[in-house]
């Protein structure tokens, strides 16, 4: 176990790309000192735009005709750093490499940046406003899984540095050890954060829960009529994965890139005859909270999607509450 | 004024005048208000009225009526505005909703509030119209207002059918005018400068759109495939003409109630901007949205005296 001020543990780093929650809304970007990063115990917007970036490039073309024309964008193969994720967001970056390298196609593009990538997450001493990992089975504000660099704020200046995969450990080596006092008092942190945050939300059998009430008027219309159908949950989760890809001509070229989409967008599942499957918001959000809580678990085994980070919780402009579903999908199932 | 609120609302959801009553109900995180629909007369206790309240309900109240439904909503000045337009709109008719109309005091900036108080998580939070306060820190609710509210010309309901409490007066024109005056003031460069760095924010989630009660098209012309106006990407140029041609649709529609700002993740501060649309709209054509329901918004009319001064 090291210690280190965030300056230090940033000089550790040097030569690599950083991107680190900044600026007004504690976006993930890069970064080029220490000083830049947003206060540990913030809670950013989602990390996963340093994985899977909102408009990505998949390559381009000169003839539409002619597949031989494609050419495959650069890529910056190089480590990178991500600081500054939460045990909920390194989870969300293992499910969404499920979804990207399980089954018949593997998502190059993901997969790039995630092994090139130095995840340092740093654990949570105070819970946010809506935030609840602790109710899903082996999670907490101090689980280590998903990161290579943990880091437990020890006071407003220093963090005591775990690294938690060789590839972290190499890079912290230089650090000096944590003294007794400081490993004790990054245990009192730990138990603090571990006290403190929200188990209450029933996870353990939700997934048939929801399942069994999927078609439930009296269990959605507490949620869907006053769903506006932004795209806002979506785009905060650390775990919502899904896109849109579009072509664009750019003077002679082309472009074929991905964006990030949404399931509460009308647009999302409309099909070429007109028709559209889920035509109302109350098929969209239905959709969001199955997948969430009950369909994810259900295809790929053993985890919920969701990973308990709180930002939809916090965010909806109309409070609807992803705990609040799961509570009260739990109380009518018994 | 809640108990009269929930009264006049119980008393329509029993004589069967509406079907469903939009209003407030408590949120389930701390400062927090969500919109809710009330179907059964003894559900009224669940109606909330403070400086929480923040969002324009007038978007559910076209989306209900057009769905069959009767609808009541407790409406501020904004939300009976955009009531107003919609009416000039044509979008339903005035017999489909029943107003209960409450002067608004101002409404509180929710982001600005969170910042202000960091990570209540856990703690006792209060809000009312004097004084929003965390454990034992407090501050005047003044202080946390809405921009949008700040620059209020009618913070008493413009339509009701049943209007509680006293008649609020809003600012002067004078006053309205003054982030607009500022914004106008500015230089092209800074201007530009401006518009390029919020919109260059933009994370395109729509929510701005979704709580915006006159955005309203079945099929919105960023989500047109065919023809494509624009890219779906986050080229600055996309970011701009997004934002920019959702303004510009709600030239003499927009009543400022400020649900977009509110509402956006990125804090993109549209205020400036639409007031200084409607400080045009109104100097041009001495319109101001949701006012009068039998007169269309001014680009939806063509006079043959109508100024022209701002065509090139």
């Amino acid at each position: 176990m090291k210690v280190a001020t965030k300056k230090e543990l940033f000089d550790c780093l040097s030569g690599m790309k950083v991107f680190a929650p900044v600026g007004k809304n504690l976006r993930f970007a890069e970064v080029s000192s220490a000083d830049e990063i947003a206060s540990p115990e913030s809670i950013p917007l989602s990390p996963k735009e340093a994985f899977v970036p909102q408009d990505e490039t998949l390559f381009f073309y000169d003839n539409p005709e002619d597949p031989t024309s494609i050419v495959e964008p650069e890529i910056d193969e190089k480590p990178f750093v991500v600081w500054g994720m939460h045990p909920c967001d390194a989870k969300a970056m293992e499910l969404i490499g499920k979804v990207y390298t399980e089954g018949s196609y593997t998502d190059g593009y993901f997969v790039r940046r995630y092994n090139a990538s130095v995840k340092v997450v740093i654990g949570c001493p105070v819970p946010h406003p809506g935030c609840f990992c602790g109710s899903f089975e082996g999670m907490g504000p101090f689980s280590k899984s998903g990161s290579d660099i943990f880091l437990i704020p020890l006071d407003d200046e220093r963090f005591l540095v775990e690294g938690t995969t060789e590839k972290g450990e190499n890079l912290i080596a230089s650090l000096p050890d944590a003294t007794d006092e400081d490993i004790a008092k990054g245990e009192a942190q730990k138990k603090k954060g571990e006290d403190a945050i929200d188990r209450s939300v029933p996870t353990e059998n939700i997934e048939n829960s929801m399942q069994a009430l999927f078609d439930s008027e009296e269990f959605w219309e507490d949620i869907y009529h006053r769903c506006m159908g932004c795209g806002m949950c979506t785009y905060v989760c650390p775990s919502c994965y899904c896109f849109d890809i579009q072509d664009e001509r750019i003077g002679n070229k082309y472009r074929r890139y991905r964006v990030w989409d949404s399931c509460q967008f009308g647009l999302f599942t409309l099909e070429a005859s007109g028709h559209n499957p889920r035509p109302t918001q109350k098929e969209r959000i239905r959709q969001r909270m199955m997948h969430k809580l009950s369909f994810f678990k259900l295809r790929y085994g053993d985890e919920h999607l969701c990973v308990g980070c709180g930002r939809c919780v916090a965010i909806c402009p109309v409070g609807i509450d992803i705990r609040d579903v799961a509570k009260r999908a739990e109380a009518l199932a018994k | 004024m809640i108990e009269k609120i929930r009264e006049i609302a119980k008393n329509w959801l029993a004589e069967g005048k509406v079907d469903v009553v939009i209003g407030f109900g408590e949120g389930t995180t701390p400062f927090s208000a969500k919109p809710i629909f009330i179907t059964k007369p003894d559900d009224v206790e669940k109606l909330i009225w403070n400086p929480l309240c923040r969002l324009n309900l007038a978007g559910y109240v076209r989306r209900e009526i057009l769905a069959g439904r009767k609808v009541g909503v407790v409406a501020k000045g904004c939300d009976s505005r955009s009531i107003g337009i919609l009416l000039a709109e044509k979008q339903f008719d005035r017999k489909d909703v029943s107003i209960i109309g409450v002067p608004c005091q101002g409404m509180v900036d929710r982001k600005t509030l969170m910042k202000k108080f960091g990570n209540v998580d856990g703690e006792k939070v209060s809000a009312d119209w004097n004084s929003i306060s965390v454990g034992d820190k407090s501050i005047s609710t003044e202080e946390v207002l809405s921009n949008a509210c700040r620059i209020c010309r009618y913070p008493t309901p413009v339509h009701y059918d049943e209007l509680v409490g006293e008649k609020i007066e809003g600012v002067s024109i004078e006053e309205h005018d003054k982030p607009a005056v500022e914004m106008l003031e500015k230089n092209r460069e800074d201007r530009w400068k401006f518009y390029t760095e919020h919109f260059g924010r933009c994370i395109r989630c729509y929510a701005c759109r979704q709580a915006c009660p006159t955005c309203y098209c079945d099929e919105c012309f960023v989500d047109s495939n065919d023809p494509k106006w624009l890219e779906k990407g986050q080229h600055p140029t996309d970011l701009m003409l997004w934002n920019l041609g959702r303004i510009y649709h709600q030239v003499g529609r927009c009543v400022e109630c400020g649900s977009c700002e509110s509402v956006c993740p990125m804090d993109i501060p549209f205020t400036e901007i639409l007031a200084g649309m409607s400080k045009r709209v109104r100097e041009l054509y001495d319109y101001e949205s949701g006012i009068a329901v039998d007169e269309p918004p001014p680009l939806q009319t063509f006079k043959t005296d109508d100024p022209q001064e701002f065509i090139m």
